[in-house]
């Protein structure tokens, strides 16, 4: 088996079934990024095709001074702002700072009236807790959502997530509060504590 | 009674690292009803969100993948057909100068006139006197040059090679973007 290091640099001698093997490790992270900025499968997995070959086509100037998936993650999320800057989706910032607006919240209300399955029998399986979570978070505003993906999916600290979205730590800290706090409240209306942990 | 923690203050107690929390703070959190809701709510997101797995994306992803970078290894850069029309443009722009070159309508002003007013500037030059002044105080500086003796075939053979080098810089950022962008 060999390891991350190993296989990047295979990869930038270009071997390609190395980076079959990086894409196995990290496509399935990358793939929730994506769909988490740009919200349509379609679009999702073009532009996770893209950032493998922007991977692959770039991996030369991957210094490893930083962490792989630290660069990986820049690759993506850069790409989806591409995207997104291309489809004049307004990404904003200012979303950021005034916090959750009306139709965010109208979003949760109706998440918090939408029937779940009974899962409060012993059908609470692993899945479907996963889909619940994706669910919320879908709810959330988007910069929550995706400082919470970084954060708690790709283990990203507040530091590395302030210098990829280019916002202050002190905002990047109170969207991931909110984040927490919005998705504990949908979930509690719904299920009890035993539930989700 | 003290403030309430914050919520940094809160995450540094449940992350274990409370090296910068003051022991008031904790005696503080220990009696205080309100903060220790807060932080077993903080614990309850906590737990949930780091069962939080990624989804699954779709196979078909790294098999189109690795069949275009693939092919990529095998055929290098893909030729672009507009290729064509910028090696096109090149050569006219080219053709274009070389004809207003060879027409003499622009050769009054190329190398061998260039050398002809240079050295007319130098004479004016050193027919001032103040010049002789300052050689004096600096002798070590050569004001004689040479301009290279550039005739018309060779301003013609420079022009090409500008324009050669001018066409594979745009081929190479072109190709690079076709590259991420197509395959």
């Amino acid at each position: 088996m060999l390891t991350e290091k190993q296989l990047i640099d295979r990869l930038k001698s270009g071997d390609t079934q190395s980076l079959k093997k990086i894409m196995d490790l990290h496509q399935d992270y990358v793939y929730t990024l994506v769909i988490q900025m740009v919200k349509l499968k379609d679009v999702a997995e073009e532009l996770t095709q893209d950032v493998f070959i922007k991977v692959y086509n770039k991996i030369n100037s991957y210094e490893e001074r930083s962490k792989f998936t630290t660069w990986l993650y820049t690759i993506t999320y850069r790409t989806c702002l591409n995207y997104l800057d291309k489809k004049k989706i307004v990404f904003n910032i200012s979303e950021l700072t005034t916090g959750t607006n009306e139709t965010d919240i109208s979003k949760n209300e109706e998440l918090l009236n939408t029937k779940h399955p009974d899962i409060l029998n012993d059908s609470f399986d692993r899945e479907e807790k996963q889909n619940i979570l994706w669910e919320t978070i879908d709810h959330l505003p988007l910069h929550q959502g995706i400082i919470i993906t970084l954060h708690y999916l790709q283990h990203f600290s507040i530091r590395e997530i302030s210098d990829l979205m280019k916002l202050p730590v002190n905002t990047i800290k109170t969207h991931l509060h909110r984040g927490r706090n919005t998705m504990r409240e949908i979930l509690l209306k719904k299920y009890s504590e035993e539930e989700l942990i | 009674m003290s403030k309430h923690l914050t919520i940094d203050e809160i995450q540094l107690i449940i992350s274990k690292t409370p090296k910068s929390l003051d022991s008031n703070r904790f005696l503080h959190f220990e009696n205080c009803s309100q903060c220790r809701t807060i932080y077993n709510r903080q614990i309850l997101a906590n737990s949930i969100l780091a069962e939080l797995k990624p989804r699954t994306a779709p196979e078909i992803i790294s098999q189109k993948v690795i069949q275009s970078v693939e092919r990529i290894a095998v055929q290098g850069i893909p030729k672009k057909k507009t290729d064509w029309v910028f090696l096109l443009a090149v050569v006219t722009l080219f053709a274009i100068g070389s004809w207003l070159l060879f027409s003499g309508k622009i050769a009054q002003y190329l190398p061998q006139n260039v050398t002809e007013i240079v050295s007319e500037q130098k004479q004016v030059v050193e027919e001032n006197k103040y010049l002789d002044t300052v050689k004096d105080m600096l002798p070590s500086v050569n004001i004689d040059f040479k301009l290279p003796d550039l005739n018309q075939y060779s301003f013609f053979i420079l022009m090409g090679l500008i324009a050669i080098l001018f066409y594979y810089f745009l081929d190479r950022k072109l190709n690079q973007i076709y590259r991420i962008r197509k395959t």
